[in-house]
């Protein structure tokens, strides 16, 4: 019976890896050990105070 | 030896595993969104496997170390509990971690005693009753139907539990600018929630070494190794010393007499150790799927453009059971109770109990349909991971509750459920996550709940021999 669970393992770990691929890219772009520095906005504020700077660059 | 499986267990096996891709594959069919509740889904599949596979019940870990003296399970959960820490350390250092310390406080130690208590009662912990659940025992079956049906209800109780509630509690919940459908100065948790929990302050043991939680060293040295590697060494130490070390000694001594050493002892505490290497690799093993569940959700977070799955299911049309802030119940790691509130919360909801004016479900978590609900998904998975498990290793079996069991089954989830709510989640969410996180009140939960354990097994103790003291009267009697 062991090779039923390896062939249940073999899907688990493919459907498993399919998820890991899937998520993937938004880290590849955004990088990692940026998800409070360079990553951007982590709140509501933080993505307001980003826009009001971004419209005071396009002021200026 | 290899045990034989029935032909059916095997084509059971499949069918389970072949329903659930079928449900993901069918769902992301229809929409692309629904892959973030199949994320949800398979691991919670692999919890399952990994629970069955090492018996991951702290209730018997507890039973078996205070009423027969083996620490073998106590001893793998210890050190699953490392192996987890290191793979989340790992996690937090690249800044992608959906952990979120809690409040720390003495509320923590309380409900740890009323969780541990409970799951003594009940003879499964919260994430036991699911995994027994899938090996068909029926007692786990009701365990979970009272810690659901407890939670949703204590969540909403109001009424004459009001006059319990400190006024300063009550002060301080109603400055914390909650709208008014949530009413929050009615109803006892609400609280003490908004009233007390909410102005306890957060610690990691990271933070508390001057350290950021999301660097590589405060995670690792800070969350893990202060955190974690060292309280759990005192925990094992303790267990040496009071339950090992006599066994072992007078082991040794009987090859002859000699006297022990130091080297002795700590040969002892490996031997211990390893000897629990089921649980431990199972430890390992969730400690790995825990890690990469963060990265997945937070992952497709990013690639959806959402903080929270409620968004997604808003997207998708289903806009019943959201809560006021727009969310459901959307850890982003393994977690128990919650969703086995919001089922329970789902039904009373739609049978016109008005439960979406209370800060659990009405400000925080929601009450999505089961049939969406992606931690629900989650749940319903692990059940179908460990029966998989059992089905493949023959363990399965279909186990109907006695009277008397049941009784304890639903006396021990109340208990359960009430310690949950109260500390924020079960020996998963409030005790073996924050715990390898480096979050404080995860011990302080843990010290509560092996105390409530440990009361649990006297008073189990002594409840067993008056009623054999009384059937032994009954047959001299009959005599």
């Amino acid at each position: 019976m062991k090779h039923h669970l390896w062939i249940i393992v073999i899907i688990v770990i493919g459907l498993s890896s399919f998820l890991v691929g899937y998520s993937l890219p938004p880290f590849l772009e955004v990088g990692f050990g940026t998800a409070t520095e360079e990553g951007g906005a982590t709140s509501e504020e933080d993505l307001k105070k980003l826009y009001e700077e971004l419209y005071r660059e396009s002021e200026q | 030896m290899e045990i034989p499986v029935p032909r059916r267990n095997v084509v059971w096996a499949y069918a389970i595993v072949g329903f659930f891709a079928l449900v993901s594959i069918a769902t992301f069919a229809l929409h692309e969104y629904y892959i973030y509740l199949s994320a949800y889904l398979w691991f919670g599949f692999i919890y399952g496997m990994c629970l069955q596979y090492g018996r991951f019940c702290f209730a018997s870990a507890f039973r078996d170390l205070f009423a027969v003296g083996v620490p073998r399970m106590v001893v793998g959960i210890m050190i699953a509990t490392i192996l987890f820490a290191f793979t989340s350390a790992l996690v937090a250092a690249t800044g992608w971690s959906t952990f979120h310390p809690a409040p720390t406080s003495v509320h923590a130690l309380i409900a740890g005693v009323i969780f541990g208590v409970g799951m003594v009662f009940a003879g499964g912990c919260a994430s036991g009753s699911l995994y027994k659940a899938g090996e068909g025992n029926g007692v786990a079956v009701v365990v979970i139907l009272s810690i659901s049906v407890t939670q949703s209800i204590f969540v909403d109780v109001a009424g004459w539990m009001n006059k319990l509630v400190p006024a300063s509690w009550r002060e301080s919940a109603l400055q914390k600018g909650l709208p008014e459908s949530i009413g929050v100065g009615d109803g006892w948790v609400d609280q003490y929630l908004a009233g007390y929990v909410w102005n306890q302050p957060i610690r990691t043991f990271a933070q508390s070494l001057g350290l950021k939680d999301d660097s590589l060293v405060g995670a690792l040295v800070g969350n893990t190794l202060a955190g974690v590697v060292v309280p759990a060494l005192l925990l094992l130490t303790v267990v040496y010393i009071f339950w090992v070390r006599k066994s072992y000694v007078r082991k040794l001594t009987a090859q002859g007499p000699r006297s022990i050493t130091f080297v002795d002892h700590v040969r002892g505490f490996w031997g211990m150790v390893v000897a629990s290497k089921r649980t431990a690799i199972a430890g390992l093993l969730l400690g790995i799927a825990c890690g990469l569940q963060m990265f997945v959700i937070e992952g497709m977070r990013m690639k959806f453009g959402v903080k929270n799955a409620g968004t997604l299911l808003e997207r998708l049309g289903h806009d019943f059971g959201i809560s006021a802030k727009g969310t459901v119940f959307d850890p982003g790691y393994w977690y128990v109770t919650t969703q086995e509130a919001q089922w329970v919360g789902w039904v009373l909801q739609k049978l016109g109990w008005e439960n979406m004016d209370n800060i659990y479900f009405g400000w925080v978590n929601g009450i999505p349909s089961p049939a969406i609900n992606p931690a629900d998904w989650m749940s319903v998975a692990l059940i179908g991971g460990a029966a998989v498990m059992a089905l493949l290793h023959g363990e399965f079996k279909f186990k109907m509750p006695t009277r008397e069991l049941a009784v304890w089954a639903i006396i021990g989830g109340m208990g359960m459920g009430i310690g949950s709510r109260l500390a924020l989640g079960c020996n998963v969410g409030a005790f073996f996550v924050r715990t390898a996180n480096g979050d404080m009140s995860g011990w302080l939960f843990g010290l509560g709940m092996i105390g409530g354990a440990y009361i649990g097994v006297k008073f189990f103790n002594w409840y067993t021999e008056r009623k054999m003291a009384q059937e032994m009267a009954q047959c001299d009697i009959a005599f």
